[in-house]
């Protein structure tokens, strides 16, 4: 069986979280579909190479595939429910964010100011002890 | 370069896939042989998009995957569960209210 060449295919789906499994599944099914695709055109009459370069044109793109398998959110690497925590936290941080963010501004400068203030206390303390006043 | 379909056929991929193997089970294929057949040719898909469109249906309840070996390879066979009948008699209704609602609109007449 040719090499039908879904290495960039599998590479573009990986980079876009769509996990190992389903993956190996798709490509293993476009395998067996272009080799359909190839044999039918071979008895058809077309050259091999021939064949080959139009079996891999009828699969379509890696992008018109990419787009399809990113359509359905279920395919992707996360369950459902782990989705939608995600997006149930996005959603909220989106619509607190605003409302939180003079809070939590003061509670990281408070908190800040009184790391340094620590910081340089302990620090005076140890040189104080060092030279024995 | 082969035709493409305008964006408005987005949804007819799996209603199609639903009308077909409620008929009886078949494989990817197999699938996009008999959608090229039975629509004239007039729907035209990049023949590898039919997978994440089965896998889609199949993960939602709609489709059951059953693999065979057949002459030393293995297909993998799809056909439609309850849930999915239920959503092809859904999306048949919506695409026939739609389709009459186009019809009328294209033959009324234009408006000045």
């Amino acid at each position: 069986m040719p090499d039908p060449g879904f290495e960039q295919l599998r590479q573009a789906l990986f980079t876009r979280g769509i996990s190992k499994t389903y993956t190996d599944r798709l490509i293993a099914e476009l395998g067996e579909h272009y080799f359909d695709l190839e044999a039918d055109r071979r008895a058809a009459g077309e050259a091999p190479p021939q064949a080959a370069a139009a079996a891999r044109q009828a699969l379509g793109s890696d992008t018109a595939i990419v787009m399809q398998v990113l359509a359905r959110p279920q395919l992707r690497r996360w369950d459902p429910w782990v989705a939608r925590l995600i997006g149930w936290a996005h959603g909220e941080a989106a619509l607190l964010g605003p409302i939180a963010a003079p809070v939590i501004a003061r509670w990281s400068a408070s908190i800040s100011l009184g790391v340094i203030l620590t910081v340089g206390l302990l620090f005076a303390l140890a040189r104080a002890i060092a030279i024995g006043v | 370069m082969a035709k493409s379909n305008p964006p408005f056929m987005s949804g007819v991929p799996e209603l199609l896939v639903l009308r077909l193997l409620a008929q009886r089970e078949m494989y990817g294929y197999e699938l996009v042989k008999a959608v090229r057949l039975v629509t004239g040719e007039a729907i035209v898909l990049g023949e590898g998009v039919i997978y994440p469109v089965l896998h889609g249906l199949e993960r939602g309840g709609a489709l059951r995957a059953t693999r065979k070996p057949v002459n030393g390879r293995t297909r993998v066979y799809y056909s439609v569960t309850p849930k999915g009948q239920q959503r092809l008699e859904r999306l048949s209704g919506e695409w026939s209210r739609v389709s009459s609602g186009i019809e009328a609109a294209l033959g009324a007449p234009a408006h000045a």
